[in-house]
This record gives structure tokens, C-alpha cells and sequence, in this order.
């Protein structure tokens, strides 16, 4: 016999035998897929906070606090999708001998069941990954990353309910005290494992599980939980890392600006809605007063970092200019071309007293990296919409 | 595995609720990938999700499998524990970390991206995995010994 065949015979020898193995048995699954359920649920759930936040809906508005309440949800984003990735590989594992059961299906029912299979794990594997190649700044993927990993994040949702809903008689049954301790193996519940398969395989096993979820966490929640930060072997950012201590997304030079943001004659343009345009050089801009606030940094790739800002308040410039209360601001910045050289500040957020139009960080004066020589600097917003190298706000 | 025949096949009233709702917010999530992917993309997205879903069923488990059955045949009953979970625990550290030890998104001008030495990294939490499981071992092979006469 060949090789291949030796290795096959194995396996399916493997898939027999699992039935009397508790780690493959409903209630380990039900366990992992439970976990799952919830770290998808949290998933999706801040993912949608992020994607609303970066496409505003007429029935959402941001809020403009807590402040960092933007740091907590995508923190809270890119963390469980790390620790889900050992969840997902030990779930798949744990009922892989199921894939391989035979006959394949035994009516539609079962068929639409199994078929749903292929949305939810594909879309599972399928997050994870341009997930994490995401955050290490990895782009394989031949289109376009946030709108293919939002849209396949419903699909795969979706997927999840539908095995949910033909999952759920079995999950209880599974978890119920009964089962807990002589019934594994197959979807009836009637086999008893043998005397050779030790139930505490199962606790050991999702002690390992645990321990890989708990392992990827702790090697790379410090990019965003500050006590954590020695720990973060693996994190793809380091808040303290950068230019001025802290992380850039894109530099002057990626963006093309280091010229124009050096320009002796920048001058900030307030226009729209107002009585009274207003043009600023940075003079006039320091004249008006510049006040602090503690804001945190963060970004759509989990990390983010608390700095101390000092710049003028948008409030007082809509004040000075004449604006209507309830109006929203547009603001744009020297860089061309790209979807993140403008943003929106809605009304609350424009008139939020720690939104600023920062001229400093830490006592320093803005490197180009960081947006000199003027950003937006606001409370509860992803770090791509605190535009950098502001040159106008656009009262709408 | 053999097929259960009791209960497979059989659906109650939550199959057939999950399969509304789910199906529902399942194409809605496929009318916004036809929507605002671009052109020729759903296709290729299509092909990712049913690639990594084969790698994982065709390639992945199955040589996890043969790995493992592997380890069961070398080692014996009281060590193969200890080590399949730090294999199992390594290859989830290497296979996480892939990105960034080859730093394929690190970009010159930007020391911020990638900053650390992670190889280096992997390296201290693969020696620390091992050391655990030595732990875990001694500790096993501790309880388990044979009492002095």
C-alpha cells in the first residue's frame, strides 16, 4: 500500500475510534462552540461599532464619550479574534471526525445543514486570517480589505445562526449534568466511552485550548492594555514605538505631504455654514488659545496609546466663525487621493470640549509623522479619523 | 465515524428559525459583496473562503491527525500528553507569528510597523512552552513513582 493510502487508512482508523474519545464528543464541541458563539458575537458586534463609526448612518451617531470608548470596542475587536484562532482550530479539530461521516447526508434538512457548513467555517478561516494579516499590516487579499472582511462577517454570522438554530436540541443535551460524565460520541448520546479513553482527556484538552487563547492574548493585548505592554512578545505595534513614542499609520512621506505641511504660508480654512469664513495661520491659531486634553489614540488595528494634547478647540473656531448649533463638520487635510485625508465630526463630537485641533503631543510640538502642523484630535473615533495635516473644516 | 441514525436528519422549530434569520442576514452580507466589492472581486473572495476551508479540511487536519497518531506511536501514554499540547501549542505560536517574523508588511520609513525582533520573540515563548510541558511531565512522572520499601 502507498504511503498516502497508509495515511488514510490512519485517519479513517482515527475517525472510528474518536467516537468513544471525549474530545471529540457534543459536549466538548458544545463547550468550543460556545466560546465560539461568543467570541464571534463580540466580534461582530464591535466590528459594526467600528464600521458605523467610519460610515456614519442617519440613526447612528458617534457619541463623543466616553472618550475611550472607541479604544475599548476595537481593542476588545482585535483581541478576542486572536484569541478566537486557537478556538476555531481546536473546534474544527474536535469534530473533524464528523466531516468525515458517512453517508454525507440523509435528507434536504441535513443536506442544508451541512452546506451551511461551508460559509460558516470558510467565513470563519476566512476572518481570521485577513484579520490578523490586517493588523501586521499584510494585504495578499486581491480586493479590498474592510469591505470583504465587513460583508463576509454577515455571511459568516448568518452561517452561524443557521448551525445554531440546527445545533441547539444537541447543545443542550450535550451540556446537560447527565452527559457530563458517561455519554459522548454520537448525535443519539447512546455510547459509552471505553475503558481506555480517559474523560478527563476532554479537561485536559480545553486546558490546552485555554492555554493557546490565553498564550496569543497576553503575547499581544499590551499594544493596547498599558501594564501589559512587557508581555507583548507578538504584538504587530508597540504604543510606545514610534516617532515621538508612539505608532504612525502612514507618514508625511507616504502621504506625500512634506512639503506642503512645511509651507511657511499654511493656513487653515473655516468655510460652509458660517457668518464669518475664517482664514489662520498657525499665529492666529495660538492667539485664539490653546487648551489640553488626555485623548486616546486609537486604531483600527487594535493598538492605541493616551497622549496629552494641546491645540485650539473646534468649538470655540465654529463660535468664532458663526456656525449654527446642530451642524456637523467636514474636515480635510493635505493628503490627496486617499480615502483617510478627510472625515466627519458630528455635531455632538464637533462641540465636545476635549475635540481639538492639536498643535502639540506630550509638551512637543506635532512631527510631520503625527500631523504637524495641525490634526484632529477627538474623543471616541478609529485613529484614521483623526485626520492628520488639517487644512480645512467645512461647517454642513 | 459511523452515521447516527437517531436523531440526524431530524429538525425541530429553531433549525428551521435559524435557517430563516441566518439565511436572511446571509444574503444580505452576499447583496453587499455583490454590491460594493468591485467587479470580478465576489468571485475571488469566493475562492479564498472555499480555499482556506480545503486547505484546512484536505491538508490541515489531516496531518494534524497523522501527527498526533504519530506522537501516540513514539511516545508512551504518560508523555505523549504533555508533548502533543506543546506541539500543538508551538505550531499555533509559529503559524500565528509567520507574518510577523517574515515582516512581509513592514515598511521602510515606518520603524513603528513591526517593531520588534519576532523571531526573537517566538523563540522565548517556544522555550517557555517546552519548559511547561517539562513541568508537567516531571510533575506526572512526581506523583506517578514507585513508593520506596
Amino acid at each position: 500500500m502507498s504511503t498516502a493510502g497508509t495515511a488514510l487508512g490512519q485517519v479513517a482508523a482515527w475517525r472510528d475510534r474518536s467516537d468513544a474519545d471525549p474530545r471529540h464528543d457534543e459536549r466538548t464541541a458544545a463547550i468550543l462552540g460556545i466560546s465560539l458563539g461568543v467570541c464571534f458575537a463580540i466580534c461582530f458586534l464591535t466590528g459594526l461599532y467600528s464600521h458605523l463609526a467610519q460610515h456614519p448612518a442617519s440613526w447612528f451617531h458617534l457619541p463623543a464619550s466616553p472618550a475611550g470608548l472607541y479604544r475599548l470596542t476595537q481593542g476588545l475587536h482585535v483581541a478576542t479574534g486572536i484569541a478566537t484562532v486557537p478556538l476555531l482550530l481546536a473546534k474544527l479539530w474536535a469534530v473533524f471526525p464528523r466531516l468525515l461521516a458517512w453517508p454525507v447526508f440523509v435528507n434536504v434538512a441535513h443536506a442544508v445543514e451541512r452546506l451551511a457548513l461551508l460559509p460558516l467555517v470558510g467565513g470563519a478561516l476566512f476572518l481570521l486570517f485577513s484579520g490578523v494579516a490586517n493588523i501586521d499590516q499584510w494585504y495578499p487579499l486581491p480586493f479590498f480589505f474592510p469591505t470583504a472582511h465587513y460583508w463576509m462577517a454577515w455571511v459568516t454570522i448568518g452561517a452561524l445562526l443557521v448551525h445554531l438554530g440546527a445545533k441547539l436540541p444537541t447543545t443542550r443535551r450535550a451540556l446537560a449534568p447527565a452527559s457530563a460524565s458517561a455519554l459522548v460520541g454520537t448525535e443519539g448520546g447512546t455510547a459509552r466511552i471505553e475503558p481506555d479513553h480517559d474523560p478527563a482527556a476532554r479537561r485536559r484538552f480545553l486546558t490546552a485550548v485555554g492555554a493557546g487563547a490565553g498564550l496569543l492574548t497576553l503575547a499581544t493585548v499590551g499594544q493596547t492594555i498599558a501594564p501589559l505592554q512587557r508581555l507583548a512578545l507578538l504584538a504587530p505595534r508597540h504604543p510606545d514605538l514610534g516617532t515621538q513614542g508612539f505608532p504612525v499609520n502612514k507618514t508625511a512621506a507616504e502621504a506625500g505631504i512634506v512639503a506642503a505641511a512645511q509651507d511657511p504660508g499654511y493656513r487653515l480654512l473655516v468655510t460652509g455654514r458660517v457668518t464669518t469664513p475664517l482664514t489662520l495661520s498657525l499665529a492666529d491659531l495660538r492667539a485664539i488659545g490653546l487648551h489640553e486634553a488626555n485623548l486616546p489614540i486609537a486604531c483600527v488595528e487594535g493598538w492605541s496609546v493616551t497622549k496629552r494634547w494641546r491645540g485650539v478647540r473646534i468649538a470655540d473656531l465654529l463660535a468664532r466663525a458663526g456656525a449654527q448649533d446642530g451642524t456637523g463638520v467636514f474636515v480635510t487635510g493635505l493628503e490627496q487621493g486617499g480615502l483617510y485625508g478627510q472625515s466627519i465630526l458630528n455635531p455632538d463630537q464637533a462641540r465636545s470640549r476635549d475635540t481639538l485641533l492639536a498643535l502639540e503631543v506630550d509638551g512637543d510640538a506635532l512631527a510631520l509623522d503625527h500631523g504637524f502642523p495641525l490634526r484632529l484630535i477627538a474623543p471616541d473615533r478609529p485613529g484614521v479619523m483623526q485626520t492628520k495635516w488639517v487644512t480645512g473644516l467645512e461647517v454642513r | 465515524m459511523t452515521a447516527p441514525t437517531t436523531e440526524r436528519g431530524r429538525y425541530g422549530p429553531t433549525f428551521w428559525i435559524g435557517l430563516a434569520v441566518g439565511g436572511a442576514v446571509m444574503a444580505y452580507g452576499a447583496r453587499g459583496i455583490g454590491a460594493d466589492l468591485g467587479s470580478g472581486n465576489p468571485a475571488k473572495l469566493a475562492t479564498w473562503v472555499v480555499g482556506l476551508d480545503l486547505l484546512h479540511d484536505l491538508v490541515v487536519a489531516p496531518a494534524l491527525v497523522v501527527v498526533g497518531l504519530a506522537v501516540g506511536v513514539v511516545l508512551g501514554p504518560r508523555v505523549r500528553g504533555p508533548i502533543r499540547a506543546a506541539m500543538a501549542l508551538t505550531g499555533l505560536v509559529v503559524l500565528f507569528s509567520i507574518p510577523l517574523i517574515t515582516a512581509w508588511g513592514r515598511r521602510a520609513g515606518n520603524s513603528s510597523t513591526l517593531p520588534l525582533n519576532y523571531a526573537h520573540s517566538v523563540a522565548i515563548i517556544v522555550t517557555a512552552i517546552w519548559l511547561v510541558a517539562l513541568g508537567v511531565f516531571g510533575a506526572r512522572a512526581w506523583r506517578n513513582r514507585e513508593p520506596r520499601r
